[in-house]
């Protein structure tokens, strides 16, 4: 592992050995003596309600410890990040096909399975509400006895209808994104159990063990001293593991029981029942003077959150700050409206709403180019927002948006430089395309949400630094971060730090999520270990990093900050069978100061192939609220072959000056141009531009073949 | 480095076997040479591996990430080669009772301390190449065959990415993963030190028999996976028939108890039968079923061969190009090397490749049972997806394809797949098989059979007549792709693509592959928004 500290040095991760050998134990990894094998119950009804769970044949299943029920919680049955509205098991209503209603805890997995299937549950049926257009009609079926709106945002400045009077040009798109399945490697898992003090510990995937503890604590009626949470590195996250999953059962068969438990999801539940991202639709009106000035913005935003509200409010606030891009427009007017269907459950992945959006307003923007015949770049940079400058939603964006050096940097790369004569090397049957797009992504949690981080570091006996942070490790690398900024700090190798992580007993840093960690546990961190070379000898001191946040406009914005990004694409559609392959790719991306370039190379890369899925290839369909495709061999995630033959990372390291790091997350950035970026470039290619995303083989081919345009 | 509650152990967490977990009703004692050690267990032989290996023997670092064998996660090596030990019943590779050899399996832990196997970790240490790591053990003992496989570890990425095609990565973006695999086969070639890649596991069972009249060996060769004839353990739940008579008599004693499995990428899903009553009859130990036979204007196949060996088979490349090319790309590398052509057929599945890239040679199936054989060409063996005209007690044992002497001159054969990740995956895709032979400005003996374009194999018979009405032109071909797509009368449902979907495809490729081929010049035009 190569020494190094801070500035800017790629250093070694230092878990890569210990997870390449297979010695890491992930949370599905563990195996405690006498665990309980859990198996959950469901209703085969996606809405209906519950009259009756006999649990009689189950329990007599040779080897079943015992079947829960509701009757069986001593706390609150109801949990949720924002609102515990979600029961921990149904015993009233389900409302969507991933809803439990009993769990089996058994000697054997065989024993569970068995036992989990003769549970008999009496269920009528409820009218299902499938289509979140209709969700808001008097007639349509009420998911939640207060009806089925679950946020709604009306945002913006000035008035539209002068925008659009002023505009020489005004543009119109509408499009819809799908759910997104987040395909973490490994699926939601974990065990509990009771430690050599009695203490209730529950040890699985999740990204926050302070927010599982909390939500544990209420469904079972325990303080938080009497429960712990750890949270080991495990198998990717992407937001998918920010809502509870298996934390509270598992805690709950082991209270009910004294045996340790273990529960990790087969695939197929996972892609079924487990978190989405939320499927947008989007309707953009946009109006610009002849020489590119935007006058107006009109968007409507529709997102279906399912059946509970999870981060449903978060991913709508989000997504209507971010709507517009990191533009001026005159004038602007933003109506955002999250509602609940029977469409499984929506939570945070990755972009968290924005590249739902982005994927309209970067199209849009190409479209303006193209009217006005101005280069799509030099719109850009002629409307980005500036220090103090008004954003789309109406706040004001403090420190601006560092667009310029992204936009100059693309604009001299390769990709764009050589686009002419790589279009025209296409051989008959293809057609070849390039198209860019920028995108902005605030870091950190919003103002009024994000309250910075708590780390303490440690000078040990035997010289050792421990530096611990609660934030897990999804796989994001910010352990090797914290420790490259502990040993800058404190003058030392970097192989004399440690780090630990995803531990309730410890100070709370908050989640990973968020695009957050680098920025507010890693200036808690260096905080504390610059606190700590002033003390000699051994020592350990806590310390708090509270950012200067903005003042609130609404809750989650604005944010401290926003990344900036460029992303320059080629394709090309094979006119014969509708394939579209992306060839070429480079992602201009302001950092801030990056602590480890490679680490985030590796994070934009990462993103930008999981974008690829969301713009190509992930098609997760629900029909009557079930999931037609649960399995790995048709909900496709890209491949090793659909890695581009060129794909660059180009980074532009403005320091932020929000911070006192000056660094940006670089978490979600990646994702969240992609799918405009290959819609632009498709279109470049064919002369189409298509309204549903994934864009897949047959409405390319449909488009082609002039059989009324896409589908 | 990394405190213990990171990344280590918990206290409590089981070093070794999770009591009763494969142990129950079905349990017999299994010999698994596993990481150069023997071990005896007392487990289900019709468990998978993956569970055998994680729960049984403690090795955690092969992972379970989708129970179908599409995510790579649960790579193992089975005699140097990269398998998904989720779709190996352990009975398969494990000696039952008391007789039989074994396969050796090497997992990543066996990699530590192997000098290829250090070389690996560095490099993907080094490539940036691991971020949640799930993926990597995986991934690495995929590279290790890879680098096996090419000895001068001269591997180039689009080939490298070939044979990592079978593993799945959310996290990396995969580019790094290629470059560590090319690194550590840079790092071999520098260094002499290291151990020549072939010392991990030798394929077993393998023996060359002389040639008969064309001068070619005739490979035969033992199964997917090896071993002599077992007796056959009364009561057993897994049962390694050394014979198709024996076969043939499970069979029909079990009646529908009786669960036939060769490669196991579809019976062993999910974790297979182990929960059921079902008795495995493994197919894999049976000489005859594994036998590639060059016989006079004849290629037998066993119904037990694998895609890897058709893939790398010489015969088979020179005679049946459409199979070898199907076999390069069904599924990734683990999936060829478990899968077989008999099972593809008899799984009976409206994208099974092998019906197409057969059907153009109007093969036969050879189908034995207690009471006879019989034989079934291959276009008439599926009835509906999932269903075959297989009787009970029926096994299909050989696939029997006319071939010529030689190849003739002007010989044209192809089988295109497309679909998502170059036609790899199972889904959405749509599968175009041709032969024929150019006589000039003509062909004749022309075949088209389609896949995944109807419920089962369609033969374009319209489409070929057309193509041998006269001389060849573009508008000729652009004929035979119409007729080709309007043979699409029935559409798959799949989880996308529509009939409409289906004959554009089909027409499309047939016409790029012609025109291609034959050097007949196309343009395709499209409609302009």
């Amino acid at each position: 592992m190569t020494d190094s500290g801070w500035p800017g040095r790629s250093a070694g991760r230092i878990d890569a050995a210990v997870k390449a050998r297979g010695e890491h134990r992930y949370p599905s990894d563990h195996r405690p003596a006498g665990a309980l094998w859990v198996r959950p119950v469901r209703a085969s009804l996606v809405h209906a309600t519950i009259s009756r769970v006999d649990t009689d044949a189950a329990r007599a299943v040779p080897g079943v410890v015992g079947v829960f029920t509701a009757a069986d919680l001593p706390g609150r049955n109801g949990f949720g990040l924002i609102t515990p509205d979600q029961p921990v098991l149904c015993d009233r209503v389900v409302r969507c096909a991933g809803d439990l209603v009993a769990v089996v805890a058994a000697e054997t997995d065989r024993a569970a399975r068995l036992a989990s299937r003769l549970v008999e549950v009496d269920a009528r049926p409820l009218p299902l509400l499938t289509d979140p257009e209709l969700a808001l009609r008097a007639d349509a079926p009420k998911i939640w006895p207060g009806g089925n709106l679950c946020a709604e945002l009306l945002l913006g400045h000035g008035d539209v209808a002068t925008g659009f009077a002023e505009a020489d040009v005004v543009l119109e798109y509408a499009y819809r994104t799908g759910w997104q399945e987040h395909a973490f490697l490994e699926t939601e898992a974990g065990v509990s159990y009771l430690d050599e003090d009695g203490r209730l510990t529950v040890c699985a995937g999740g990204q926050n063990p302070f927010t599982d503890r909390r939500q544990i604590c209420a469904a079972l009626d325990l303080p938080a001293t009497d429960v712990r949470v750890l949270h080991p590195m495990m198998g990717g996250a992407f937001g998918g593991k920010e809502d509870i999953s298996v934390q509270i059962v598992l805690a709950l068969v082991t209270r009910l029981t004294g045996r340790p438990a273990r529960y990790t999801l087969d695939r197929a539940e996972s892609v079924a029942f487990g978190v989405k991202r939320h499927p947008f639709r989007v309707r953009y009106r946009v109006g610009a003077t002849a020489d590119g000035e935007l006058t107006a913005l009109d968007a409507e935003l529709l997102a279906d959150t399912g059946a509970y509200l999870t981060l449903g409010p978060g991913v709508l606030g989000l997504a209507a700050e971010h709507t517009g891009g990191p533009y001026r427009y005159r004038h602007a007017r933003i109506a955002a409206t999250a509602v609940y269907t029977n469409n499984g459950n929506a939570s945070a992945f990755r972009g968290f709403g924005n590249p739902q959006v982005t994927t309209g307003i970067e199209q849009v923007l190409d479209q303006l180019a193209g009217r006005l015949d101005l280069d799509p770049l030099v719109l850009r940079r002629r409307n980005a927002l500036r220090p103090g400058g008004r954003a789309a939603a109406g706040f004001t964006v403090r420190h601006g948006v560092e667009l310029a050096g992204v936009l100059d940097s693309a604009a001299a790369g390769q990709l764009l430089v050589e686009a002419a004569g790589w279009k025209a090397a296409a051989r008959p049957w293809k057609r070849r395309g390039v198209g860019t797009a920028a995108a902005w992504q605030g870091y950190g949690l919003g103002a009024g949400v994000e309250s910075g981080a708590e780390v303490s570091a440690e000078r040990t006996a035997a010289g050792r630094y421990l530096v611990t942070v609660s934030c897990p490790d999804l796989g994001e690398g910010n352990l090797t971060a914290f420790a490259q900024l502990a040993a800058a700090e404190l003058g030392c190798p970097v192989g004399q730090v440690d780090v630990s992580a995803g531990d309730s007993d410890g100070p709370d840093s908050d989640a990973t999520n968020a695009s957050r960690t680098v920025f507010a546990v890693g200036n808690a961190v260096a905080g504390a270990c610059a606190r700590l070379a002033a003390e000699p000898g051994p020592a350990r001191l806590v310390h708090t990093y509270r950012p200067e946040m903005p003042d609130a406009h609404t809750v989650g914005m604005p944010h401290i900050g926003y990344t900036p990004a460029v992303l320059v694409l080629g394709v090309e559609v094979d006119v014969l069978t509708g394939e579209v392959d992306v060839l070429r790719l480079e992602h201009h991306v302001d950092p801030g100061r990056a602590v480890n370039p490679a680490g985030v190379r590796g994070q934009s890369e990462g993103a930008i192939l999981q974008g690829l899925g969301f713009a190509l290839l992930e098609d997760h369909q629900l029909v009557g609220g079930r999931v037609r495709n649960d399995r790995f061999a048709n909900y496709l995630i890209p491949g090793i072959t659909e890695l581009p033959e060129r794909l660059e990372t180009v980074l532009v390291c403005t320091p932020d000056p929000a911070n006192p790091l000056g660094v940006r997350g670089v978490g979600e950035i990646g994702i969240t141009p992609v799918a405009a970026a290959v819609g632009n470039a498709v279109c470049d290619a064919v002369g189409h531009r298509f309204d549903r995303f994934p864009i897949t083989p047959d409405a390319v081919l449909a488009a082609l073949d002039g059989a009324g345009g896409a589908e | 480095m990394t405190e213990s509650l990171v990344s280590g152990d918990l206290a409590g967490d089981l070093a070794g076997e999770v009591p009763g977990v494969s142990a129950g009703p079905g349990a017999e004692v299994v010999r698994l040479l596993v990481n150069g050690t023997v071990r005896e267990l007392a487990v289900d032989p019709r468990a998978s591996l993956l569970e055998v290996l994680r729960e049984s023997l403690g090795l955690i670092g092969t992972k379970n990430g989708c129970g179908e064998g599409e995510c790579g996660t649960c790579t193992v090596l089975l005699d140097g080669r990269a398998r998904c030990a989720c779709l190996i019943p352990v009975g398969a590779i494990g000696s039952v009772g008391t007789v039989g050899t074994v396969g050796e399996v090497t997992t990543v832990e066996g990699l530590r301390g192997d000098p290829v196997g250090e070389c690996l970790f560095a490099a993907f240490d080094r490539a940036g190449a691991v971020q949640c790591g799930f993926c990597t053990p995986g991934f690495v003992v995929a590279a290790r065959s890879v680098l096996a496989a090419d000895p001068d570890a001269r591997a180039d990425a689009a080939s490298v990415a070939d044979r990592l095609a079978g593993n799945l990565c959310r996290c990396t973006g995969y580019a790094p993963i290629l470059a560590a695999v090319q690194l550590a086969g840079r790092r071999m070639r520098a260094d002499a030190t290291l151990v020549r890649p072939g010392s991990v596991g030798v394929p077993a069972g393998s023996v060359e028999v002389a040639s008969d009249s064309v001068g070619v060996p005739a490979t035969v060769a033992g199964g997917s996976v090896g071993g002599p004839a077992r007796p056959v353990a009364g009561g057993s739940r897994f049962l390694a028939p050394g014979t198709v008579a024996q076969a043939c008599a499970e069979l029909a004693r079990l009646g529908p108890r009786a669960l036939p499995i060769a490669g196991g990428t579809h019976v062993m899903v999910d974790g297979g039968p182990a929960a059921s009553d079902a008795v495995l009859v493994w197919l894999g130990g049976v000489a005859e079923l594994g036998a590639i036979e060059q016989r006079p204007r004849q290629l037998r196949i066993g119904a037990a061969v694998s895609w890897a060996r058709l893939r790398d088979d010489a015969a088979v490349a020179r005679l049946l190009p459409a199979l070898a090319q199907a076999a390069a790309r069904v599924g990734g590398p683990q999936v060829q090397e478990a899968g077989t052509l008999g099972g593809n057929l008899v799984n009976a599945s409206p994208g099974a490749d092998g019906a197409p890239a057969l059907a153009i040679h109007g093969a036969e199936l050879e189908l034995r049972s207690a009471t006879g054989t019989r034989r079934v060409p291959v276009a008439e063996f599926a009835l509906a997806p999932g269903r075959t005209v297989l009787a009970p007690g029926e096994i299909l044992t050989a696939v029997l394809v006319p071939v010529p002497a030689r190849p003739p001159a002007g010989r044209l054969e192809f089988f295109v797949k497309v679909g998502p990740r170059g036609g790899r995956a199972v889904i959405d895709k749509v599968t175009v098989a041709c032969a024929a032979v150019r006589d000039g400005d003509r062909l004749t003996d022309v075949r088209i059979a389609l896949g995944a374009a109807g419920p089962t194999v369609l033969l374009a018979t319209e489409a070929a007549r057309l193509l041998m009405a006269g001389p060849l032109d573009a508008d000729r071909i652009a004929a035979a792709g119409a007729a080709a797509a309007a043979a699409i009368a029935d559409p798959v449902d799949d989880v996308r693509p529509t009939a409409a979907y289906r004959r554009r495809l089909v027409a499309g490729i047939l016409v790029r592959e012609l025109s291609d081929r034959l050097g007949v010049d196309f343009r395709p035009t499209i409609r302009q928004a």
